[in-house]
């Protein structure tokens, strides 16, 4: 077996010593960090959200593997520069205002982040006006919005009028998830995307990115 | 443009009329013909319908192409159009739970009757009315409405004696019936109940309860206050309306089985109601925007008492209004702990109503409590999964192991049509401890059930327990956030009052899922902690129960008010542990050894994972 495909499979069982173990092995054979980063540590990542997605495994197994992720990539950060990293693009996340769920959005921060996004989170109850600070700070090419409440996600709306007004409009797109959130309610405040969990909301950030 | 619509029901049928190109599931509801759990947003597939129209790509996708064959189709979806024909399905009946647990207890109701003779007043002694009614009952002082007030003049000239209604010796009513009758409501989110008690003989007479009529402003609480704050400005009014109506009719009803046992159809003399906040928001005509958004602000938890004509309840009597504790703690609560005698319990204990949300009050057996409320979600209720149902006749209700696999029992014995909460629980018990589902929650087969578990049309995993009644892989992912959510809220209760789990002397269970509930099923599920399966305590319908007590104990309003005082709300929603706690507890406990990625890591390790995680581990590296 590759050391790459140990590893990967080191990472899903959520090994975090094995995980930075191997990483370092790979290192001392030669590999460039990006390449661990790419061909080792990612497909890991990914295998866990494609069964995540099918109800395979649950969230406790997913951050178990994220720790070992994070592992991982403890290893390799000093080794990676900023240009030797591909910026595939800039997140801001937060739980929309009002509402204070945080797990299922930090589960989406975190699978975009094994896809190899940079993601800002906000955290909870975050008012509109600070997506788009936000966003316009860290010239992010996609606002993600949280609700877990039908009480709270009528707050998404403004969020998608204060981006049409920002220098940002026309550029960053805007996606929206959480339990009562559907692709029609995506449609009628006029977001960019919809997805209804953690691994489909990394894919479709790609997707987003790449249509941009 | 209007358009006419026709509507067939098991009742009948209606002609209504719509707006052309309006979903036609808002005008069913506005004709309280519908129910819509997910209040109209088009997201529970609950609204189901029989009609011809080309079904929509969401219908496609919601229904499987044998119900699409069949003609069913989703109200949310269906537009308004002319000459639209629709039939809907009927829908099961409520079993509302009746029995309680009570103790004995010191009697005096919060109302006496009083047999009185009517003074006639003369050309003398020109005393008024009113005056005249407080002589001759010697009450000190009165408080009439001027409804009533206006009646006095006829009922004092038409009778030789009365009864008054007397609440501490002031005069709060009169009549010529001397029925002393107490009405309790407790008013849940998915059902009303009510009982009817004698308060001359202490004893009930009758139990009923019903389906909240605000069903079709959505089954959950946060629904209905969207409903109540985005539904127009006359939202609240038409929620208040609803279960004021409802209130009435289930009086009328109770009065009438009265009736039918021979005793004479009188109004109730008091009227003590519970609920849970926003229950009592809505019935109250209040604002419960705010309970449904973070900080959660109600208008008020306090107490509350009026006259009945002042809730637009049909009657002469004073109405009580039971306390809450918090938006998420109400008054049903408060009344299962005085149903549950908590104020006279001397070792601790830990009271947990399921529903929703379930409440958790943990109390130290030195009058102090705790209390929570955590988002437990639909599913002990049988909604949400792919064959739950409510505990209504023909619902598996448990699932047992036996010598060649396993068995169930129906309620009421009828043909099996779905599991509700204490089935589930026992089959995830079940398929625990037969090896087929692992601790992570994974219905990977391989135990003694295996030949009951195949895979689904997309690939998912299924355990069949009839040939149409069967638990997925994606039914157990729903349970094991709502038993990570329910024990997590138990963990922190304990946590924050430094108690152990075997020092818990009584776990009392309020509500109908309590009740059916197996206690060594909780236990293996997780539900409860193991040290607890032999201190379970089945209270049924405690806050019925409580409410009476609320009414007819003496001193019952003091105990409640001591309660409250005594009870610090805990807002898990905020809770630095809770979080954890809840990750730690989304998988089942072990039985043996299992793989090792798959045991809960200890409390400690899981606190830093989240940090670790969520920490963007790659922006540092980018």
């Amino acid at each position: 077996m590759s050391v790459l495909t140990e590893m990967s499979e080191m990472l899903q069982k959520g090994k975090s010593a094995e995980t930075a173990a191997l990483v370092q092995k790979a290192l001392d054979e030669g590999m460039t960090p990006q390449d661990v980063l790419d061909n080792g540590l990612m497909p890991g990542m990914d295998v866990i959200g494609e069964r995540f997605k099918n109800n395979d495994i649950f969230i406790p197994e997913v951050l178990i593997a994220a720790r070992a992720m994070g592992a991982g990539t403890d290893v390799l950060r000093p080794l990676l520069s900023a240009s030797d990293a591909a910026d595939r693009g800039t997140v801001v996340i937060g739980t929309i205002k009002d509402d204070l769920h945080d797990i299922g959005k930090n589960l989406v921060a975190m699978m975009m982040e094994s896809k190899g996004l940079k993601v800002i989170n906000l955290g909870n109850n975050v008012p509109p006006e600070k997506y788009i600070e936000a966003a316009i700070e860290h010239n992010a090419d996609i606002i993600a919005c949280a609700a877990l409440l039908t009480t709270t996600m009528v707050h998404m709306k403004d969020v998608v009028s204060l981006l049409a007004e920002s220098p940002l409009a026309g550029k960053a797109k805007i996606m929206v998830g959480g339990a009562p959130v559907n692709q029609a309610y995506c449609d009628a405040i006029g977001a960019d995307g919809y997805a209804p969990d953690a691994t489909m909301a990394a894919e479709k950030a790609l997707e987003l990115m790449k249509a941009a | 443009m209007l358009v006419e619509i026709k509507v067939t029901n098991d009742k009948g049928e209606y002609l209504i009329e719509a707006e052309a190109g309006v979903p036609i599931s808002k005008v069913l509801r506005e004709h309280q013909l519908l129910e819509l759990p997910c209040g109209g947003s088009g997201t529970c597939g609950k609204c189901l319908i029989y009609t011809d129209t080309i079904p929509t790509a969401e219908e496609c996708k919601r229904l499987a192409p044998a119900a699409i064959e069949s003609g069913l189709r989703l109200a949310c979806y269906t537009l308004a159009q002319k000459s639209l024909c629709l039939s809907i399905p009927p829908q099961a009946k409520t079993k509302v739970l009746t029995a309680f647990a009570n103790t004995s207890y010191d009697f005096l109701p919060l109302i006496e009757l009083k047999e009185f003779a009517i003074k006639k007043s003369t050309i003398e002694n020109q005393k008024t009315d009113v005056q005249n009614l407080l002589e001759s009952c010697s009450a000190r002082s009165y408080q009439l409405t001027l409804e009533q007030q206006a009646g006095l003049p006829s009922f004092l000239r038409s009778n030789e004696t009365g009864y008054a209604l007397l609440k501490e010796g002031i005069v709060c009513g009169f009549r010529t019936n001397c029925q002393h009758t107490l009405l309790a409501v407790d008013i849940g989110t998915t059902t009303v109940a009510a009982m009817i008690m004698d308060l001359t003989s202490e004893a009930v007479l009758e139990v009923y309860g019903e389906q909240n009529d605000q069903g079709v402003f959505g089954a959950d609480v946060i629904s209905r206050i969207e409903h109540s704050t985005g539904g127009g400005a006359d939202g609240i009014a038409q929620i208040q309306a609803t279960i004021v109506r409802q209130i009435n009719r289930i009086k009328d009803t109770l009065i009438s089985m009265l009736s039918a046992r021979g005793m004479e159809a009188a109004d109730p003399t008091v009227i003590a109601i519970t609920g849970n906040t926003s229950m009592i928001h809505f019935l109250c005509g209040f604002p419960a925007e705010h309970i449904g958004k973070a900080p959660f602000i109600p208008v008020t938890l306090d107490s509350l008492e009026c006259h009945a004509s002042e809730l637009k309840i049909d009657s002469q009597a004073s109405v009580y209004l039971m306390p809450g504790i918090s938006a998420y703690v109400g008054g049903d609560i408060v009344a299962s702990l005085l149903a549950a005698d908590a104020h006279k319990q001397k070792e601790p204990f830990i009271l947990v109503d399921f529903g929703t949300n379930a409440e958790i009050v943990l109390g130290d057996g030195k009058n102090t409590y705790s209390a929570c409320s955590t988002a437990a979600g639909p599913c002990f209720e049988g909604a949400t999964l792919s064959c739950g149902m409510v505990a209504q006749p023909g619902a598996i209700d448990t699932i047992f192991k036996t010598k060649d696999g396993f068995s169930y029992t129906t309620i009421d014995k009828e043909k099996p049509a779905g599991l509700c909460g204490s089935a589930v629980i026992d089959c995830i018990s079940l398929l625990l401890k037969s090896g087929d589902l692992d601790a992570g929650g994974r219905l990977e087969g391989g135990g003694e059930l295996s030949d009951f578990i195949s895979r689904g049309e997309n690939g998912q995993a299924l355990f069949s327990i009839t040939s149409d009644v069967f638990l997925s892989q994606g039914d157990i992912r729903k349970i094991q956030l709502a038993k990570a959510a329910v024990r997590a809220g138990i963990e922190t209760l304990l946590q924050e009052s430094g108690i152990a789990p075997e020092e818990i002397a009584n776990l009392f269970l309020a509500g109908g899922f309590g009740n059916a509930l197996n206690p060594e099923s909780a236990v293996r599920a997780g539900l409860v902690p193991a040290q607890m399966e032999h201190v379970i305590r089945v209270l049924g319908n405690a806050a019925g129960c409580g409410v009476i007590r609320y009414a007819t104990e003496k001193d019952a309003r003091s105990i409640v008010t001591h309660i409250k005082a005594c009870t610090q709300y805990i807002e898990l929603s905020t809770h630095s542990g809770f979080t954890d706690e809840f990750i730690n507890q989304m998988v089942f406990p072990e039985q043996e050894k299992k793989a090792e990625f798959l045991q809960p890591l200890p409390h400690r390790d899981m606190q830093k994972i989240p940090e670790k995680v969520f920490e963007s581990a790659l922006d540092e590296i980018l």
